[in-house]
């Protein structure tokens, strides 16, 4: 991942306190990468996302809202979304499970691989964690950094005030330190786009 | 649980009681329970607030045992909001209260022949039955403290708030939680109208002295519970996702696959469920103080609830549901968790169905009574249902109810009764269930373990379309069953991808009973349990033409998916087919 070009926002941070920010990956964040690969390849060779980790604790993959079974051959393309949950209580929960014996059952909405060829290129792909892969793997991510949308941010820090000045040991932008009352002075909103790395330091 | 009880409200000299031996009624508990007794003893036709119809309230037939998950209570009758036979169930401590007490049952008969409200107090000693007029309008709350000081802090009170009283058919019937806290309910099908029209407010346990049931086959029963344990502590579902979030733990998930009603039915995406969803949840629950992972009876290993601070860290109410975050959020456009989180304690405290009043104020919100996202408004709605005004009244009798007063077309509800928060044009398998089930569209109705597990009319092909019709005739049997045994529906997750805690579960159902259970024992149970409800349903007049969704499900696209439901009329007519 190529993340010169954005404007950076570095956060050491209390690593109890981290869970915080997990609301982002919820959201959604952006990842700039070679994309016409299947969700397989592009998790697990792009994201770096182990295989077995991929087999055993992601059950639910949506790829753009569609529940995906197979992940060899599903596509990411240019302006895809993947999201990532594992297993799901309820019937809807097991329904999107992939693979699962209640696929059935949401047939109207599962992921159908289209049979037309594909570019690889670079392409912008958003990327979500739910539940306990983004507990799993989001501090991790955090600290490698993620790209999110400044207003998106903006509203974060602002509903969040109180938990993120207990919790901030120190802020960096474009590696100069800040202090935390410039932190939420910043328009972020004004960016279109940020990357954020969060670093748990005890 | 060798007896019932049963309270005749309309005795001549006052409410009077008998205790019974099981009789026919042997070897059944929960959900077959409430409904036989309903099926054999209330006639079909009778009016719901009528003194024919019977309010039967069971624990499943593990309750007040040792074993794991054994929790839930069932309360049946014939609904005011249906018009069909109900089984509403609950967690809390009532079941294990029950159970230890020695009931299978406790049936409410008859009508009060004056105004005066009832309380009931048993104990080992036996049951005492008083008129107490100064319980009249309290809410579960306030009355619930009322009965702690008069009976003080080891009981479990059963109970209706204003909503019942006023005969509402939202209405729910409450259950005291391990902190003694009117949290959990018996929401569906307006059973708290029931036990309003019978006049009874509050019915207090304690179980002072009294053992827990034993084992028929106590060293099966230990090596079985043990197992059982472990075998949900071990699985994602039950051993982590649930404990961690809660069931809210769903709401980005079946956002994410387009399938959250959103604006009463509208679309299947909401903006707001990132701020609404269990993470958020959670997090907000963790930041100030709450709990996240907390039980709602006592011998609960998966512990799905949590307890939700105010923003200054008082206990406002338990940690509200993945039903209820849909009902009072996303389908009425709202995305302020501590906005859903009052309403969930109104709801609690006057007695009322989370699922009907959310979907109630939705329509109300189509209709101009408030803007869609106005918190403020939907709450204020609330209120007036809990003061009984003129709107209150419309409203506390449900969505039905309120969109024909207010002539709205889009009102989702079958047989009367609203859907849950589950788009079935996103979830198509889940809609044949909505439309088919003798409780109106419920989601608890399909919930449970897989034909593949229980081979039920043979292997399901997943893969075809009608397997949706084949799914849901297995999920509604082996539901059913599950009802019955006392045991919460959330062991399904486990029991569906791990054989041998399915085994588990038999075996711990075998060594407490002392007979061999087996998988076809679990299908025949189910099927008996539908059956009896399905026979009292076409007597009461219900017909097939009843077993369909609303006309819009079926013309109306569904973003962002842009889907309908598909299912044919004549398929939904095969779902009984065994």
């Amino acid at each position: 991942m190529n993340n010169a070009a954005f404007p950076s926002l570095l956060l050491s941070f209390e690593p109890g306190r981290i869970f915080i920010f997990f609301q982002l990956l919820e959201n959604g964040f952006i990842v700039k990468e070679k994309i016409g690969c299947s969700v397989k390849e592009f998790l697990c060779n792009r994201m770096f996302i182990e295989q077995e980790y991929l087999d055993n604790r992601i059950q639910t993959i949506f790829l753009n809202g569609k529940p995906v079974d197979d992940v060899n051959s599903a596509i990411v393309r240019d302006g895809s979304s993947i999201s990532l949950s594992a297993a799901m209580p309820g019937l809807a929960g097991a329904t999107m499970r992939r693979g699962g014996t209640l696929a059935s059952m949401r047939s109207g909405i599962s992921y159908v691989p289209a049979e037309t060829g594909f570019d690889s290129f670079e392409g912008k792909v958003t990327i979500k964690f739910f539940n306990l892969i983004s507990k799993e793997l989001g501090p991790e991510f955090l600290n490698r950094g993620i790209i999110i949308e400044g207003k998106t941010f903006s509203g974060f820090i602002v509903t969040n005030r109180k938990i993120i000045e207990a919790g901030l040991f120190s802020a960096e932008t474009d590696g100069v330190k800040i202090e935390t009352e410039k932190l939420f002075n910043i328009k972020w909103e004004d960016k279109a786009e940020l990357l954020l790395k969060v670093t748990g330091i005890k | 649980m060798d007896k019932i009880l049963r309270i005749n409200m309309g005795a001549d000299g006052g409410p009077k009681t008998t205790i019974g031996s099981l009789g026919n009624y042997a070897g059944l508990g929960g959900r077959a329970m409430t409904s036989a007794i309903v099926a054999k003893e209330v006639p079909p036709l009778c009016h719901p607030l009528s003194a024919e119809n019977k309010l039967v309230i069971a624990p499943g037939l593990l309750s007040g045992s040792l074993a794991a998950m054994s929790g839930r209570i069932s309360v049946g009758c014939k609904s005011p909001l249906t018009g069909g036979i109900k089984e509403a169930n609950s967690g809390g401590q009532g079941a294990q209260v029950l159970g230890r007490l020695g009931y299978a049952a406790i049936v409410l008969e008859g009508a009060p022949k004056s105004e005066t409200i009832y309380k009931v107090f048993i104990n080992k000693d036996g049951v005492k039955i008083a008129a107490d007029n100064s319980l009249k309008m309290l809410g579960n709350y306030d009355l619930v403290e009322k009965m702690k000081k008069e009976y003080g802090d080891k009981i479990a009170c059963i109970s209706i708030g204003p909503a019942g009283e006023m005969k509402m058919s939202a209405a729910s019937v409450a259950f005291t939680d391990m902190e003694l806290r009117p949290t959990r309910h018996a929401g569906r099908g307006g059973v708290g109208a029931v036990m309003g029209a019978k006049g009874v407010k509050v019915i207090v346990l304690d179980d002072t002295g009294m053992p827990n049931r034993e084992p028929k086959n106590p060293e099966k029963f230990k090596e079985a519970n043990k197992n059982f344990v472990q075998g949900l502590k071990k699985h994602p579902v039950t051993g982590e996702g649930l404990p961690a979030y809660g069931t809210n733990v769903l709401t980005n998930v079946i956002n994410e696959a387009g399938g959250f009603p959103t604006n009463n039915f509208k679309t299947g995406r909401f903006a707001g469920a990132s701020k609404i969803s269990g993470e958020t949840q959670a997090a907000t629950e963790t930041a100030r103080g709450g709990v996240v992972t907390h039980g709602c009876h006592k011998g609960c290993v998966i512990r799905c609830s949590g307890i939700y601070n105010d923003k200054d860290g008082n206990f406002l109410t338990k940690q509200p549901e993945y039903e209820t975050i849909w009902a009072h959020g996303a389908n009425c456009g709202i995305d302020d968790l501590d906005a859903i989180a009052m309403m969930d304690r109104l709801d609690d405290d006057y007695g009322l169905d989370t699922i009907e009043m959310g979907a109630t104020i939705a329509v109300a919100m189509d209709a101009g009574l408030a803007k869609f996202g106005d918190a403020k408004a939907a709450i204020n709605l609330l209120k007036e249902v809990g003061k009984g005004t003129h709107l209150g009244r419309i409203l506390g009798n449900g969505a039905a109810v309120t969109g024909k007063v207010f002539g709205i077309e889009r009102v989702p509800v079958v047989k009367g009764q609203s859907m849950p928060a589950y788009d079935p044009r996103a979830v198509q398998g889940m809609g044949v269930t909505y439309a088919t089930s003798t409780m109106g569209a419920d989601h608890t109705a399909g919930y449970a373990v897989t034909a593949n597990i229980l081979g039920v009319g043979g292997k399901v092909d997943a893969l075809k379309p009608e397997g949706q019709i084949d799914l849901s005739r297995n999920l509604q049997i082996a539901t059913a069953a599950i009802d019955s045994t006392g045991l919460c529906l959330f062991i399904a997750f486990a029991i569906l991808d791990q054989p041998d805690t399915f085994q588990a579960m038999l075996d711990l159902i075998s060594g407490f009973t002392g007979a061999n259970m087996t998988g076809d024992d679990v299908v025949a149970l189910g099927k008996s349990v539908l059956k009896n409800e399905r026979e009292f349903n076409i007597q009461a007049g219900f017909t097939s033409k009843h077993d369909r969704l609303p006309d819009y499900f079926k013309n109306e696209p569904l973003p962002p998916h842009n889907v309908t439901f598909a299912v044919k009329d004549e398929d939904l007519d095969k779902v009984f087919n065994w």
